[in-house]
């Protein structure tokens, strides 16, 4: 219909760099929601239900006053503890008694789905859904530049550095003991008992560092989407997508994985017909897992502890 | 002792379960019935009432129901209905159309005078679909114009305008008044959006023999905006319908065209200022135009009522109205209450069949936004007339009363 349709059929260099730029900077989101995941499932085989809200308090809470009126970095590392707390307290109420019973249960996927639900109402009675604004930290600004046609913000290019660092400093806690309890308990949570390893000790460590890093992706997400109380379920699908095209349990395939689909996301909407993106991306995330089944890098089953 | 456990439940918690079942339900069926109209005690005229209490939109709706809470201390005031104290059943339908059905079950069971609400187009259409065949009046606040139709919802009444009436006043003002001939639609992915969409498409062709030069449809929890946008803007779109139930979505089309300085003329659903608008140049802002109330409106020339006047103050002090007062004077409830009031004194019933009848009847009951008036066949009771374009910057203006009323557009 019109140059709606005209626009679909062109393509120039801007239109890529535009498509590329967008793909880069959500697929890191996207990618550090599957990050999340990963570090949640490593010790408990549970894929957490609850990441998005998680994500959504920690964008909520650096918008919100008082946390929001303190320094940024202040503010980003009271965000980070609060959302810890919150995950530890999911990890005590629902999925611990879950995985005393059985540790192949799969009452979590209830259990965590209530938690999740718990959040969304408790937002939904402290916060409306009208969106708030976060100033990214200074020196960045969401002032976009243009440099060989090619238009960016400062802020957008430091989403994709912290994610890219975020997962090489989860690289080295894998090289380390810790890492390889953990993969231990992920094998076999009774047998790394056997060998000393105390799984409870290190679901509860994981799941700090999973809210934590919950709260990061939502201080990040925060100046790009804006601060809303319905920002969570969208984050959760896509960084379910990025887990499952990127594979459980590879950090690296999670970002390279949201990286690919915040571009198929964004190329829909320029060349797709109206109102089909989603199509178009579940379409190509089902397409790769037709090919790649194990994740893009197939590593997730290859593990060895 | 032996316990004898299976994997589920064991036989003392299924005994005890079973006990403690039974004597809620016993518990449940005496309340029922105390409740009941023929539970005895004094009348009461019973007004069902569907509104979000849990769930995310919980905050988010309560300045909605803040006029019709207006409404009922009015009634309560006055004496009641026909006499009778005025009895709220409050029903939390979670903001979810999944939710209707079971909403609808009770409120048939408490078989009220009539309902009000539920919020939302999904919501709404769910819920008058369970509630047709208990013949309950209700008005509820869903702009699909399918829901003005008598013969398809005979017991339901739309005091909102229709996205059909929506349409054509956007239209009207971006190709009749501003003269701008390369428009452009972008909605979101939804009941809502597609029926506006299609309003505004057909309304170009029928009225104007025009057509739109772009048209954008994103998905409600598109990250990006900036793709769309820029289709927009090499479509070179000089005047936008922007309609979303989002207003993140708003949010983020306007960051994406800020970025790139694209700034058309806009007409959108949803003229509420908020916080967030504040990051955006000046420019962008005075091109952002929205449809609304005529009598919600003033001009240079025009005051509003002084019956508005005193509701907005009114709004402007409950303690729900939480800085939404344009959200809550724009919800239709005040004056569907206040209807219903009229008809039940007019004629002197609470039985649904006579209230419909009389309903059906109401010819330019002029309400605190604009005229109502039904036929048998057609309950969109808003008049044409009194639909406008107003400006969203006008909400800084002190004429706007705190924000609430909006200064109408030049030409409308």
């Amino acid at each position: 219909m019109g140059s709606s349709g005209d626009a679909r059929m062109g393509c120039d260099r801007p239109m890529i760099a535009d498509i590329l730029v967008a793909g880069l900077v959500f697929g890191s989101l996207y990618g550090l929601v599957a990050v999340g995941f990963n570090v949640l499932h490593r010790p408990t085989n549970v894929v957490n239900f609850a990441q998005g809200e998680l994500i959504m308090i920690g964008a909520m809470l650096m918008a919100a006053t008082p946390i929001g009126g303190l320094p940024w970095g202040v503010a980003a590392a009271c965000v980070m503890a609060i959302v810890a707390v919150v995950a530890l307290v999911e990890e005590r109420v629902a999925v611990t008694p879950v995985l005393r019973r059985s540790s192949h249960a799969v009452g979590w996927v209830i259990t965590t789905l209530a938690f999740s639900l718990l959040l969304a109402e408790a937002a939904g009675r402290l916060w409306t859904d009208q969106p708030s604004t976060v100033v990214p930290p200074w020196p960045l600004s969401m002032r976009v530049q243009e440099v060989l046609g090619v238009r960016f913000s400062s802020y957008q290019v430091a989403v994709v550095i912290v994610a890219v660092a975020v997962v090489a400093l989860l690289g080295v806690l894998d090289r380390s003991r810790l890492g390889t309890a953990l993969r231990a308990v992920a094998a076999d949570r009774d047998g790394a008992r056997l060998r000393g390893v105390d799984p409870t000790a290190l679901t509860r460590r994981s799941f700090l560092l999973g809210g934590a890093l919950a709260g990061l992706t939502g201080v990040l997400a925060a100046p790009l989407l804006l601060a809303s109380v319905t920002m969570g379920l969208g984050l959760l699908i896509k960084g379910f997508a990025a887990l499952a095209v990127g594979g459980i349990g590879d950090n690296r395939g999670v970002l390279v994985a949201g990286w690919m689909l915040g571009v198929i996301e964004a190329a829909g909407a320029v060349f797709a017909s109206p109102g089909s993106q989603s199509v178009v991306l579940f379409a190509a995330m089902l397409l790769i897992l037709l090919i790649r089944p194990n994740g893009l890098r197939g590593l997730a089953v290859q593990r060895h502890v | 002792m032996t316990t004898y456990r299976t994997d589920g439940m064991s036989r003392r918690g299924f005994l005890a379960g079973t006990t403690s079942a039974t004597a809620l339900g016993m518990l449940g069926l005496g309340t029922a019935a105390c409740g009941s109209p023929e539970g005895g005690g004094k009348a009461t005229a019973r007004v069902g009432w569907v509104e979000p209490k849990t769930g995310r939109l919980a905050a988010a709706y309560k300045p909605i129901y803040v006029g019709a809470r207006l409404a009922l201390e009015e009634l309560k005031a006055n004496g009641g209905l026909l006499g009778q104290a005025v009895q709220v059943m409050e029903e939390d339908d979670k903001g979810s159309p999944a939710s209707q059905p079971a909403v609808a079950q009770r409120l048939i069971r408490e078989a009220p005078t009539f309902v009000v609400g539920p919020t939302g187009s999904s919501q709404v259409l769910a819920s008058v679909t369970a509630l047709a065949r208990a013949k309950l009046i209700q008005s509820a606040w869903g702009g699909a114009e399918l829901l003005g139709d008598g013969d398809r919802f005979p017991y339901h009444y739309q005091l909102v305008y229709n996205t059909t009436q929506q349409a054509r006043v956007a239209a009207r003002f971006l190709h009749e008044v501003r003269g701008l001939r390369k428009i452009g639609i972008i909605v979101e992915n939804s009941e809502f959006g597609t029926s506006i969409r299609d309003a505004v498409v057909q309304t170009l062709r029928d009225t104007y023999s025009a057509k739109p030069v772009a048209v954008e449809v994103f998905e409600v929890d598109a990250s990006d905006m900036t793709p769309f946008v820029r289709n927009l803007e090499r479509a070179d779109v000089d005047g936008l319908g922007l309609f979303t139930g989002q207003p993140q979505a708003t949010i983020l089309i306007l960051r994406a065209m800020a970025a790139s300085g694209f700034h058309p003329v806009i007409v959108s659903h949803d003229l509420n200022y908020i916080e967030a608008l504040g990051e955006f140049p000046r420019a962008l802002l005075d091109g952002f135009f929205g449809t609304t109330y005529r009598g919600l409106t003033y001009t240079g020339e025009e005051e509003p009522s002084a019956e508005v006047r005193e509701l907005v103050e009114r709004i402007n002090k409950h303690p729900d109205t939480a800085g939404l007062g344009y959200s809550a004077v724009t919800s239709p409830y005040y004056d569907y209450l206040m209807l219903m009031a009229k008809v039940i004194g007019e004629t002197k019933s609470l039985e649904p069949a006579k209230l419909k009848a009389a309903l059906d009847q109401v010819d330019g009951y002029q309400g605190v936004r604009a005229k109502v008036s039904f036929t048998s066949k057609r309950h969109s009771g808003i008049a044409d007339e009194d639909i406008t374009v107003g400006t969203l910057m006008s909400a800084k203006e002190p004429q706007s009363l705190g924000g609430v009323l909006r200064r109408r557009a030049d030409g409308m």
